[in-house]
């Protein structure tokens, strides 16, 4: 039986296209399902903004759902000021979603369970935030290391906590996303694999495989709106201090 | 939920194990050369996503979004001024009705008035004619009874001086005349 971290290895389908810093670039199957990811849902988003339509079709109706939600998301989360980082945070989610949910297919590549991919989308958002705080409020921005209100002699205690806090946001961001991705593929792996070796009986781990799978793309789903929310409360942080 | 709780368990073992199995087996996740490739795709197709978003799907949806609204603002106080317009016209409506129902009360209270009038200057009217007549007549019987009256002192006279002259007594007219008179003067009460 194969190994059931088999299927997280990344291979090229190209020859190398050009090289990068002594790094050769070739196309491989997690690329190819980046591409998908942006076709995919770009082609759902722009057959549903096509018409603009008073009354909206199936199609239709999804986008705006989409773009209802996160717009909401913003209004809640991170409210003024947050209206310039809607399509960022609106391709964050959409990359997300369509990576972990393309991801589903059966023998696809699933690029969100990467510590690369999920790490840099996190230190991205990680530094992008830290950056738009120092701009926003100078040296006033370090403020967010100690909770208003509290009494000076816990600044000891309480700024090394909040600064490790604050500096774990990226880790514990992209590890959210990996590891949920990673967990969730290997055990349907090895489920799989158990309905081969038991024959007959396989049908057990065979009905428990079909709803882990559901339960699967429910938690594509949700990875990919935690992701998102989390980097509107982080932005947030950085937008109004607490 | 029993599938919660198996995926919450082999996760955790999955968790503790990975990092062994990461070494024995070599997760592919952590193999540093495929870093770049991986992280140059990203960037490619965020941007891409990105690019997309930003200037094709989110603007043509948030502008479809806002026009619906505006329609749907226009609709309702489109619909509000038609109410209220119903409203006015039901008011006016009301306020003419009541109008005509006072004019026409008022006229019948003329015209019941207007026949009471006529009615009662017929009756006056018949009444005076009445009285008149009555007067009248009045008037007739006792200038009739005045004359009989006088009739009868005169006949009083000339019986008694035809009784007296039967009788073969004086029958001085005068004299006769002031006994009669007195007589019937006596019997008046």
């Amino acid at each position: 039986m194969a190994s059931p971290l088999e299927q997280f290895a990344i291979q090229p389908v190209s020859a190398p296209l050009f090289s990068i810093g002594g790094h050769s670039i070739a196309v491989t199957n997690s690329a190819l399902f980046m591409m998908a990811a942006v076709v995919v849902s770009s082609g759902l988003l722009l057959a549903g903004a096509g018409k603009g339509s008073m009354i909206p079709g199936r199609i239709q109706a999804m986008a705006e759902l989409f773009y209802e939600f996160i717009a909401n998301m913003i209004r809640d989360n991170v409210g003024g000021g947050g209206k310039k980082f809607f399509p960022f945070i609106f391709s964050l989610f959409i990359f997300t979603l369509f990576g972990n949910i393309l991801g589903m297919i059966p023998y696809g590549f699933t690029f969100t369970s990467h510590i690369a991919v999920t790490f840099f989308m996190a230190m991205v958002v990680f530094l992008g935030v830290t950056l738009i705080g120092l701009f926003k409020h100078g040296l006033h921005f370090f403020s967010l290391f100690f909770p208003h209100g509290a009494p000076l002699f816990t600044a000891p205690i309480l700024i090394p906590i909040e600064l490790v806090s604050y500096l774990s946001r990226p880790i514990s961001l992209s590890v959210r996303l990996f590891a949920n991705m990673t967990v969730g593929h290997v055990l349907l792996k090895v489920l799989a694999g158990f309905v081969v070796a038991l024959g007959f009986f396989g049908v057990v781990p065979l009905v428990v495989l079909v709803a882990i799978t559901a339960l699967e793309l429910l938690v594509a789903v949700l990875q990919a709106y935690i992701f998102t929310i989390l980097c509107c409360i982080y932005l947030n942080d950085a937008l109004h201090l607490h | 939920m029993p599938v919660q709780a198996l995926r919450t368990s082999v996760a955790a073992a999955a968790l503790i194990g990975l990092p062994i199995a990461a070494q024995a087996a070599g997760m592919p996740q952590f193999d540093v050369k495929a870093f770049p490739s991986q992280i140059f795709w990203l960037v490619v197709c965020f941007a891409v996503l990105y690019f997309l978003m930003a200037k094709l799907v989110l603007p043509r949806i948030g502008k479809t979004i806002e026009s619906r609204e505006h329609k749907i603002q226009a609709d309702l106080d489109a619909a509000q001024k038609a109410n209220d317009a119903a409203r006015a016209t039901g008011a006016e409506q009301d306020k003419a009705l009541a109008e005509a129902r006072g004019q026409a009360s008022g006229l019948i209270r003329e015209a019941s008035e207007a026949a009471a009038a006529q009615s009662s200057a017929k009756l006056h009217e018949v009444g005076e004619r009445l009285a008149g007549d009555i007067a009248a007549a009045e008037r007739r019987i006792g200038e009739q009874r005045t004359q009989t009256l006088a009739g009868l002192a005169s006949m009083s006279t000339d019986i008694a001086t035809a009784v007296l002259g039967k009788l073969g007594g004086s029958s001085d007219p005068a004299q006769v005349a002031r006994a009669v008179d007195e007589a019937a003067k006596a019997g008046k009460p």
